[in-house]
């Protein structure tokens, strides 16, 4: 009884049936606020999707006559509700346009870090020992170099391809998942079902993959969120310094270098695609955080 | 017995908790008195309210607990349920203690066991920091670990279970309570240590003149320490009697039922036990009848549609059961 | 594979025999050591030079209390935990010797059922699945035949067929463990190590798992071993005991034997300890004075000569000096093995247990 009292905080030690998941879902379903950021998301993804085919006006279409105009004006070509640029393409469709190359740079590139630190890491938990060792060495020589400026130093040797972009940016993300995996899987591995597994005959592989692996997924998918949008900064920046994406491709820190130089006199240039960089990144970040306490992650 | 009031007379009580599932009565309209001395058992399994019910006495919940508490429990002729926080707090300790059934979550784990007893101490009967160690030390010993000099700035993990269990006792009567509730304060233990700890309850409740209450699902345990017996099932008290009175001549089936599990290890060997069929069921939500009808065997119509009153069958023996009088009479 | 060597028997390994008439062991263990490794270098000895031999179908009960290290041993004959020194032979193998695959193999014929009978299911698993899953590990069946094989198993340990689709989650601690009975059994093993499988349970959920545990030794033929610290329900299910401490077996002999006529010092405090629920129970608890003075000593540390001569209320020099060994005390041929050296002089039990 004290056992449950001290884990729960009620004396009656309540396991509810399903640990309080379905009351967890439908409370996060049901947050108006959530709903609107998780809109947010889907209306980039939309665009991610769908590219230039959304956006109300061709994004290369030059209209000289109605350069630099400020947001909510008109044009002869239109409504701009977010402006134009020096050479009189629309900002909202350059952003729009802009979201594909973002989302999936970021995307991938997470992807790919999340494989590696995962593998790496539920075999430095499970097997312990040398691999570990190796696994926790690495972790730690890449953490303390400033992989910002590895990634600088490689995209500057390489040449600043989309394709070596995302080849470098996984690297910044891959001991997150690491770290977080070998230490679920070294938990997870002390479980008694997992004795029980290898008391059955089952192979290492199969304990990994039926019994450890299902229950870091949720883990696995809340740090994927977040890191998504930590890589979307780092690709901006990049991009921002120019050894990133290169015209004529854009994504949204392409478009905040090309806008920096006219800060002062078109605010907008710069200013709304790091907007939407920065709201989508705290979007994801929003959504991380409630997809912990909905699965339950942090019990 | 003298015609003293008793010490605790618990009525009407009842203890319902909010949780996901419902509404669960944990404790649902228990009433008994205990007199000052006496030590009674409360019997049961999981779900039969028997912790709940004596941790609603005092109101001891847990931070998250959603809780509706309604009846009255006169100790000394006080209701403690009417009573402030702080005046309760004042009575926890030094008038009623408790000891749990894991000594190792019930004690810090970072402060040496001498001063959790002191600190007791301290707080209630406000003794200077050398006498409250002092006293300390003197307990250590009354409950027999040896070289409590040495053994006072130990750490709880450098004592046995048994060991732990013994400073949780010290500690509970610190302040030398009128009553003591042991809430399975053996089970965690071997059946060697049980012993021990045992005669040491004993031993302490006649030199300290105290009550016990002894919460266990063991009627060995109760039949060697207390002097009646109370047996709860689903948040209901079902028996009520003197150990003598419920042992010789149980009355409610679910007693009989208890009696009967236990393999005894002399006289004839049975291979097979004689189980009591489903599970101990928590009350959730509205419940007509007797709790025990699904698992009874010799249930009726009449048990599944009400509620049994508790009948008298002897002088100081209860039974909660449509058929206690003629079981007693067929007995 | 080429014949596996009789098992090498000395003059001072202690040998239990068959109360039955059976010829070969389904488990021979010879001089088995569990040690482990703790902080500062220091080792611990759970189990030092332990041997006996386990027949086809036969339960073999593994009384002691905390520390006595009958899990480490159940635990390292089945070689979840790998023991330091000793042999074990299973069906004709050498287990020591064994691993990977090989060892793997045999796990189809040694299962276990845990104490935690939630911690041992996979929380995100249907039983279904738990169920199966030995079978597929052993690659015994195929799907559709997997599933009806689940089936019957569950039905066999009282469980309806619309549990396979349930979460662990939702059932009871009997219910669970019913469903670890089933998966442990499922490959139709010959040996199942069942490691305190009631201690965690409500009394009266204990005795449905112990009938249960009864039918199906009798109709599956299985061997048991079965460790827990309750005596009463080792005598109902066991057809021989064996009496651990501090790492050792102190005495063994078949069931009725042993709670009719105790011989170790140990042994009688053990039985003299279990309260009956009668009104002699206060004089009994009197009476377990004098058998059980102090607690049990630290694994670590253990007292030299005979291990339990600190709490022992016979003991004499010799059980300082020197370690008992195990000597068979039944005049009449029959197997009733004891570690003391003074089992002859010391009084008859009294059941009644007056002081």
């Amino acid at each position: 009884m004290a056992n449950s009292a001290a884990a729960t905080g009620t004396i009656t030690g309540e396991h509810s049936a399903d640990g309080g998941t379905t009351a967890r879902w439908r409370q996060w379903l049901t947050s108006w606020g959530l709903l609107i950021w998780v809109g947010y998301l889907l209306a980039i993804g939309l665009f991610a999707m769908t590219g230039s085919d959304l956006a109300p006006y061709d994004p290369t279409a030059q209209q000289v006559l109605a350069r630099l105009l400020p947001p909510f004006s008109a044009s002869s070509r239109g409504f701009h509700w977010l402006g134009t640029d020096p050479l009189g393409r629309d900002m909202l469709s350059s952003m729009i346009a802009g979201a594909r190359l973002t989302l999936f740079i970021a995307v991938v590139s997470t992807f790919a870090g999340m494989a590696v630190g995962v593998a790496l890491g539920m075999m430095a938990g499970y097997y312990g020992g040398l691999v570990d060792r190796l696994v926790m060495r690495l972790t730690e020589l890449q953490t303390a170099m400033p992989m910002f400026l590895v990634a600088i130093f490689f995209l500057t040797v390489m040449g600043p391809k989309v394709i070596n972009v995302i080849i470098i940016l996984p690297a910044l993300v891959w001991p997150a998942f690491a770290s977080l995996v070998r230490a679920e899987t070294m938990r997870l591995r002390n479980c008694l079902f997992v004795e029980a597994a290898v008391a059955s005959g089952c192979t290492e592989r199969s304990i990994l993959w039926a019994h450890i692996l299902p229950n870091l997924a949720s883990r696995i998918a809340v740090l994927a969120v977040i890191e998504v949008g930590h890589v979307m900064l780092a690709e901006a920046g990049l991009s921002f310094l120019g050894i990133g994406v290169q015209p004529p491709q854009t994504t949204w820190g392409l478009l905040i270098a090309k806008g920096r130089p006219y800060l002062a006199v078109a605010w907008w240039l710069a200013i709304m695609p790091g907007l939407m960089l920065g709201l989508t990144v705290l979007a994801l970040n929003l959504l991380s955080r409630r997809l912990a306490t909905a699965s339950g992650a942090a019990a | 017995m003298s015609k003293q009031p008793p010490l605790l007379e618990v009525k009407n009580l009842c203890t319902q908790f909010l949780t996901a599932r419902g509404v669960l009565r944990a404790v649902d309209d228990v009433s008994f008195s205990l007199r000052h001395r006496e030590a009674v058992g409360v019997v049961g399994e999981s779900g039969s309210g028997k912790t709940v019910g004596a941790l609603s006495m005092l109101r001891l919940f847990g931070p998250l607990d959603k809780v509706a508490l309604t009846g009255q429990v006169f100790f000394e002729g006080t209701d403690l349920l009417q009573l402030s926080e702080a005046e309760l707090q004042h009575i926890r300790g030094t008038q009623i203690a408790v000891v749990f059934q894991d000594p190792l979550t019930s004690l810090n784990p970072v402060m040496p066991v001498g001063e959790q007893i002191a600190e007791s101490l301290r707080h209630h009967r406000r003794l200077t920091q050398a006498a409250a160690s002092n006293r300390a030390r003197e307990l250590m010993e009354l409950v027999g670990i040896g070289d409590p000099a040495r053994r006072f700035d130990d750490l709880p993990e450098q004592f046995s279970g048994g060991m732990r269990q013994r400073i949780m006792i010290a500690i509970a009567i610190a302040c030398e309570p009128k009553l003591l509730i042991a809430d399975e304060p053996t089970t965690a233990l071997d059946v060697t240590v049980q012993s021990q700890v045992l005669m040491l309850l004993n031993r302490l409740r006649k030199e300290l003149g105290m009550a016990l209450m002894m919460i266990s699902h063991d009627l060995g345990v109760v039949a060697a320490t207390c002097d009646s017996v109370q047996v709860m099932y689903g948040g209901r008290l079902v028996e009520r009697g003197t150990v003598e009175a419920l042992l010789s001549r149980p009355n409610h089936p679910y007693t009989t039922a208890l009696l009967q599990l236990a393999p005894r290890l002399d006289g004839e060997l049975q291979r097979r036990l004689k189980p009591i069929p489903g599970q101990p069921m928590a009350a959730y939500g509205e419940r007509r009848g007797c709790r025990f009808a699904q698992r009874c065997e010799f249930a009726r119509e009449r048990c599944l549609a009400e509620d049994p009153p508790a009948f008298k069958i002897e002088e100081d023996h209860f039974s909660a059961c449509w058929f206690a009088e003629e079981r007693f009479a067929s007995a | 594979m080429a014949e596996s060597a009789k098992p090498k028997m000395t003059e001072r390994l202690p040998l239990i025999a068959a109360t039955k008439e059976t010829p070969e062991p389904l488990l021979t263990v010879e001089a088995l050591e569990v040690r482990y490794t703790l902080r500062e270098n220091r080792t611990l000895t759970a189990v030092n030079k332990v041997s006996f031999r386990l027949y086809p179908g036969e339960t073999l009960g593994l009384v002691g209390e905390s520390g006595c290290g009958k899990s480490s041993l159940g635990r390292a004959i089945l070689q979840l935990t790998r023991p330091a020194a000793g042999k074990v032979w299973f069906l004709g193998k050498d287990l020591t010797e064994l691993s990977g695959a090989a060892l793997r193999s045999m796990r189809r014929h040694m299962q276990i059922v845990f104490q935690d009978p939630r911690g041992a299911l996979n929380p995100r698993w249907k039983v279904g699945r738990i169920v199966e899953e030995p079978l597929r590990a052993h690659r015994l069946a195929r799907r559709d035949e997997r599933r009806k094989l689940a089936k019957e198993m569950l039905l066999q340990v009282g469980l309806e067929e619309s549990y396979m689709d349930q979460r662990p989650a939702k059932m009871s601690g009997g219910q669970q463990q019913r469903v670890g009975i089933a998966r442990a059994l499922v490959t139709r093993p010959k040996l199942v190590v069942c490691d305190e499988p009631v201690s965690s349970l409500d009394v009266s959920i204990q005795a449905q798992i112990v009938n249960l545990l009864q039918d199906l030794k009798e109709t599956m033929e299985v061997a048991y071993l079965f460790i827990t610290h309750n005596l009463g329900v080792v005598r109902s299910l066991s057809d021989r005991v064996a009496v651990m401490y501090l790492g050792e077996f102190v005495e063994t002999a078949p069931s009725e034997r042993l709670f009719a006529r105790p011989l170790h010092p140990y042994t009688r405090g053990l039985l003299v300890s279990v309260l009956r629920p009668d009104l002699a129970a206060r004089r009994q608890l009197d009476a377990t004075e004098r058998f059980m003075a102090g607690d049990v000593p630290s694994l670590l540390n253990p007292p030299r000569g005979c291990r339990y001569h600190p709490r022992c209320p016979y003991v004499q020099e010799r059980c300082r000096a020197e370690s008992p060994h195990l000597e068979n005390a039944d005049r009449e041929g029959g197997e009733h093995w004891v570690a003391c050296h003074f089992w002859r002089e010391i009084p008859a039990f009294d059941h009644e247990a007056r002081p």
